[in-house]
């Protein structure tokens, strides 16, 4: 019951697109040949940025959890704070520091593929650090231990004991990272690389009428659902809790060389995700105020907005995620698939999609929600619940049920238990999940423009605006603050028990 | 409430003069200039909006029935090639379609149009096919020389391997770099990046032919006919075609004013010397959605 009120949000964008379409005939600008080269290029993008994503994310989420790195939690915050940089000002610094006259360096600028596969890459890659990290804390160390105890070497251990456990958790962070590869505008439309979301962006930006754009975005829907069932084939049903009481383990002390490579690894990760954007921006602040351009009186009010709007759409999903992870995992079954799919469908759609389909919602069918705070924040768990609810089922999964069981058969009633065991267990993913949503919510843009109330401007919609206006001095400024503003909640959130 | 479709760059601190002026409070939706028009029409008659304060003809044509008759007096302030036919709406600054080009570069500026299809600028040429203003400049041209006439010049210019950008400020910025000899950009772009303390490298280019390659695309204003406001709508509709608004348009924003008595930006020829091709601006709404699917179907988005 919770479960189906939580997952409502989500459908409101693809009930609405159908009956834009329905009834009024669908309509497609795109040539056929042009679609089939788009699908394509669609793919192929998503697979790589996957994979990538996958091993980088992996890496940093062992590396902060695992290693005695000095300042470990400062590194856990820092590899995760690339999602907040939009994927059009992660874009734009890669072309600002390269090419000729480039900031940085004198190479050329890599557009087209390898452009959008290193930049979504580079900063979808902390969906998956965050997503893993509750669930590289969960494991049994004894198995781990065991493993060692036959003689198996760290890369062995991590290799057969470890990434299997793993598994569920790295599928839905694939998932995070490859369908918002598919619904990403900003990079592929800037290193001009040819997908599905930049001509259905095209399509509303050069048309009144809304049935290709339309048309066009179920197309992509069905990709997104296609892959879904792809990934449910491949899917392990395996337990993952242990019998055994949690205890602590012991970090892994690395010496001289081997610490060494580990810093330096993630140091360059954070330099290149976090290093290059800053600097760009840096650079153009410099110059602008040279030439005598003001920053932008109004930042502090736009910071204020949208650090509120990310904490509050955090908190209301990952509430919202908690009866769909406890449905999904406790009760599997055809429904719980369902379930499950519903949530996906909405998120692998561009954001402008979600827009203009929840703008048609609200006009026909909730006048008095329109263009209110409340119904922007129902998008956004429509867009975003997928995010809480891999890290939550993730966490669920580890938890034996025998402990809500006990728990029941010791006289507690099911709210009680609901709350002093379940709640308690699901705790990590809860807050790997909210932090997911807080970054992704600080960046929205394109439903954000759409939804928000009259005179609500938040530091994406003014990076975009100065940007999209040439005034680079202001959008490189209230990119700066939009990192600042987001350091000190993730930091405070990445502080929490995650499990590690 | 003002729906406006120009940048809040652009427009706050005109809003602010607005306000001290008159003491008409304004709230304002920003948003893309063509979203908001597809909000004015999917809202209907039960819109909050006054006025329309959007950034191109053709946005401000596909509400334009929804919008009053403005009176003579407003009306006549601005040359008629800048406003509706039907007095639905009214320019209120011009901006111009142009070829920012590379000072170094040494092909040929072009003389019309055709002339960026020439393989002299084979992978040279930049373009935003997906901005509005490149939308615009396609509908124009349908209405210039028809459709199979669109369709023959997109595709030759696909054929010529452009330059894809996400946008006009970017295809200046490589031009300045020397990354691109030159684009297909409007023209204050350049000069609001000179303001920057850039742009050295690059000039702009107003094509000579009279053809859509020098279109005016006046940004402009309409009332809205369900306001409950008319009053302070056409207050700002007025204020708008002011001297003080006129002038912050053109030094502020380097846009073309519409008025008699107000300078053009410095360093740009006048408009009166502009040839600016002779088209009715009031029917560029009505080609918009073919032109996005010329643009496609050429394999340009």
């Amino acid at each position: 019951m919770a479960a189906g009120i939580a997952l409502l949000p989500g459908l409101i964008p693809p009930i609405s697109l159908f009956f834009q379409v329905i009834g009024r005939g669908t309509a497609l600008a795109v040539p056929l040949t042009r679609l089939l080269q788009l699908f394509v290029n669609t793919l192929l993008l998503t697979v790589a940025v996957t994979v990538t994503a996958v091993v980088i994310g992996l890496a940093t989420a062992w590396a902060t959890t695992r290693v005695d790195l000095p300042l470990r939690r400062g590194w856990m915050t820092l590899a995760a704070l690339p999602l907040v940089v939009p994927s059009y000002v992660a874009a734009l610094s890669l072309i600002a520091a390269t090419g000729p006259g480039g900031i940085l360096l004198e190479i050329p600028t890599p557009y087209g593929f390898v452009g959008a596969w290193l930049v979504l890459s580079i900063f979808t890659a902390p969906m998956v650090h965050l997503t893993v990290i509750p669930g590289l804390g969960a494991i049994d160390p004894a198995t781990e231990e065991a493993a060692t105890g036959l003689g198996a070497g760290r890369w062995k251990v991590f290799r057969t004991v470890t990434l299997p456990q793993l598994r569920p958790a790295l599928v839905s962070a694939a998932l995070l990272v490859g369908l918002y590869t598919v619904s990403d505008f900003g990079a592929v439309s800037l290193l001009r690389y040819d997908t599905f979301t930049r001509a259905i962006y095209a399509l509303y930006r050069g048309q009144i009428d809304r049935r290709p754009s339309a048309t066009l975005s179920l197309i992509l829907m069905a990709l997104a659902i296609l892959i879904l069932l792809l990934e449910r084939r491949t899917r392990g049903r395996s337990a993952l809790y242990s019998k055994r009481p949690r205890r602590a383990r012991p970090l892994i002390k690395l010496s001289g060389w081997r610490m060494g490579l580990s810093l330096s690894l993630i140091g360059s990760y954070a330099l290149i995700a976090l290093g290059i954007p800053v600097f760009v921006m840096a650079v153009s602040v410099g110059q602008g105020l040279d030439a005598g351009q003001p920053l932008g009186a109004t930042l502090g009010a736009e910071a204020a907005r949208s650090v509120g709007v990310a904490v509050v759409a955090a908190l209301i999903t990952a509430l919202a995620a908690f009866p769909v992870a406890m449905v999904t995992t406790r009760r599997p079954g055809r429904l719980s698939g369902w379930v499950e799919s519903a949530v996906w469908g909405t998120y692998s759609l561009p954001h402008i999609t979600v827009g203009v389909a929840a703008v048609g919602f609200a006009l026909q069918w909730a006048r008095p929600l329109y263009q209110t705070l409340i119904f922007m924040l129902i998008i956004y768990v429509g867009m975003f619940l997928p995010q809480t609810v891999g890290a939550v089922q993730d966490s669920m999964r580890r938890a034996s049920p025998d402990l809500e069981d006990a728990s029941r058969g010791l006289g507690r009633g099911p709210l009680r238990t609901l709350l002093n065991i379940t709640l308690p267990l699901a705790a990590p993913g809860l807050i790997a999940g909210g932090a997911l949503v807080f970054l992704s919510a600080m960046k929205e843009l394109a439903a954000t423009i759409l939804l928000r109330p009259n005179g609500f401007e938040t530091l994406a919609i003014r990076i975009w605006s100065s940007t999209s206006e040439g005034y680079l001095t202001r959008a490189s400024a209230a990119g700066l603050v939009l990192l600042v503003v987001s350091i000190v909640p993730l930091f405070l959130v990445m502080n929490r028990d995650l499990g590690d | 409430m003002v729906y406006s479709g120009r940048g809040e760059e652009l427009v706050a601190p005109l809003l602010e003069t607005f306000t001290a002026e008159t003491g008409i409070e304004v709230e304002v939706r920003y948003g893309g200039s063509n979203e908001l028009a597809a909000t004015l029409i999917a809202e209907g008659e039960e819109t909050e909006a006054d006025v329309f304060f959007a950034q191109d003809p053709a946005d401000l044509g596909s509400v334009a029935p929804m919008m009053s008759v403005l009176s003579d007096e407003t009306l006549d302030l601005v040359d008629p090639k800048f406003r509706d036919r039907d007095g639905h709406w009214v320019g209120t600054s011009g901006r111009v379609r142009v070829v920012v080009y590379n000072t170094g570069t040494e092909i040929p500026l072009p003389q019309t149009i055709d002339d960026v299809t020439d393989p002299a600028w084979s992978s040279q040429l930049g373009i935003a096919p997906t901005n509005g203003s490149f939308l615009a400049f396609v509908a124009a041209m349908i209405l210039e020389r028809g459709e199979d006439g669109t369709r023959q010049w997109l595709e030759a210019l696909a054929a010529n391997d452009p330059v894809d950008f996400e946008g006009n400020a970017p295809i200046v910025e490589a031009t300045d770099n020397g990354e691109l000899e030159g684009g297909l950009v409007n023209h204050y772009y350049l000069l609001r990046r000179r303001a920057e303390g850039l742009g050295q490298n690059a000039e702009n280019h107003f094509i000579p032919a009279g053809d859509v390659g020098s279109l005016v695309m006046p940004a402009g204003v309409g009332i809205l006919s369900a306001t409950a406001r008319p009053e302070a709508a056409q207050e700002f509709v007025d204020f708008l075609l002011g001297s003080d608004a006129q002038s912050f348009f053109a030094t502020d924003l380097y846009e073309y004013p519409m008025i008699q008595g107000v300078d053009s930006p410095e360093g740009i020829p006048a408009l009166a010397e502009i040839n600016a091709p002779d088209i009715d601006l009031s029917e560029l709404a009505g080609v918009l959605d073919l032109a996005t699917r010329l643009v496609a179907e050429a394999g340009l988005v």
